[in-house]
């Protein structure tokens, strides 16, 4: 069978055309589809930014009613995450790429997201542990210095609680490390690849 | 625009090419509920799409356009479906998935077709089914953003691999 065959078939065929569709109903659906989509988008982003702002009135709050002033310096940390947060989403929303603009620019705007993610998951250490490690490593230490006087089991307490939040921090690194190396960077290869292709298509033109 | 407006548009270009959206899907994607979840993001793209559509291009031209850029950037199992989602969407791809018509060995050289266009990388399999579909070069290249003549280069391998991968010959 020849291409000509081939496409005279595949132009024969019914591919659904034939569906017997209640537009009013796929219509609410899709509808309800962009609703739920745009609701998802605002609840990661509240969800952030409110868990961000309790830490902070915890931290905040702590320190009062402890007289642990070092705290503060963990509820300052936290509210960088959280600004860190708003900031880099609202940036990042307005490079969105538009509907049917060019096949290019889609995957230019995909290809810059997942770069976007890569450089946030890799740098994680920055802008999400490191604010918070200042505040932390002053009020262990501080409370390690206080309870010297107390004895060793209430600084084996401290030590511990350290170990846990360094346990804690390294843990969250990795797991971002590993999907970077998992999802993140195959995406990108893959998008790399398409932009090849249709930045050679341009140049052969 | 207004949104009535852009329902009637969503309402009539449904009702006259889903099945283009359709063949999109299946160019791109295998298994049902994958395909569903695709074509879910095709119409919600291709409804958003419409306060910008300003007619310059062909309505179908259009359409492949947002449906191909979707299919292009899309991953398995990236957004999270919302648990009340009717079984609607699910309908229209179970129906599609096992064809609505009764065209016998046609229905099993089609889905060879299928197949073979999801084994070409991402742009080839874009022209071939734009190629298929009777677009002509230029409106292949308006709808992928490409050159003409890439697709004409694109076009003399991608007829001879699909004709050989279905096992004929390339006349």
């Amino acid at each position: 069978m020849s291409f000509d065959d081939l496409q005279a078939k595949w132009q024969a065929h019914d591919h659904g055309m034939r569906l017997n569709i209640d537009a009013d109903l796929l219509l609410r659906e899709v509808r309800r589809n962009h609703r739920a989509l745009e609701l998802q988008l605002w609840q990661r982003d509240f969800g952030e930014v409110t868990a961000a702002v309790l830490i902070t009135g915890v931290f905040a709050t702590l320190a009062v009613l402890m007289h642990q002033w070092t705290l503060l310096l963990c509820a300052a940390g936290s509210l960088f995450v959280g600004l860190f947060f708003v900031v880099d989403r609202w940036k990042q929303r307005r490079r969105r790429s538009v509907i049917g603009s060019s096949l290019q620019s889609t995957i230019e705007a995909s290809l810059a997201e997942v770069q976007h993610q890569i450089w946030l998951l890799r740098n994680i250490l920055w802008w999400y542990l490191l604010p918070l490690v200042p505040g932390l490593v002053a009020f262990l230490v501080t409370n390690f210095w206080q309870s010297s006087e107390k004895g060793i089991a209430e600084q084996i307490v401290i030590a511990g609680v350290g170990l846990i939040c360094a346990a804690a921090f390294w843990s969250v690194y990795r797991i971002n490390q590993r999907e970077i190396k998992k999802t993140l960077e195959p995406r990108r290869n893959e998008l790399e690849e398409l932009q090849t292709r249709l930045g050679s298509s341009n140049a052969n033109a | 625009m207004t949104t009535d407006d852009q329902d009637a548009q969503f309402q009539r270009w449904i009702q006259n090419h889903l099945g283009l959206m359709v063949k999109v899907v299946r160019s791109f994607v295998d298994g049902a509920a994958d395909q569903d979840d695709l074509l879910q993001d095709i119409l919600v793209n291709l409804w958003s799409s419409i306060p910008s559509f300003r007619g310059e291009a062909k309505e179908t031209t259009w359409i492949y356009r947002v449906s191909i850029q979707t299919a292009m950037v899309w991953r398995r199992g990236e957004r999270r479906r919302e648990k009340y989602q009717s079984s609607y969407m699910q309908e229209v791809t179970a129906v599609k998935s096992h064809g609505v018509d009764s065209e016998g060995d046609d229905d099993e050289l089609i889905e060879r077709l299928y197949s073979a266009i999801r084994q070409l990388p991402k742009v080839d399999a874009s022209i071939a089914l734009l190629h298929l579909d009777g677009l002509t070069y230029r409106e292949i290249s308006e709808a992928l953003g490409i050159s003409e003549n890439y697709v004409g280069v694109k076009l003399s391998r991608i007829r001879s691999v699909l004709t050989e991968r279905l096992g004929g010959s390339n006349h």
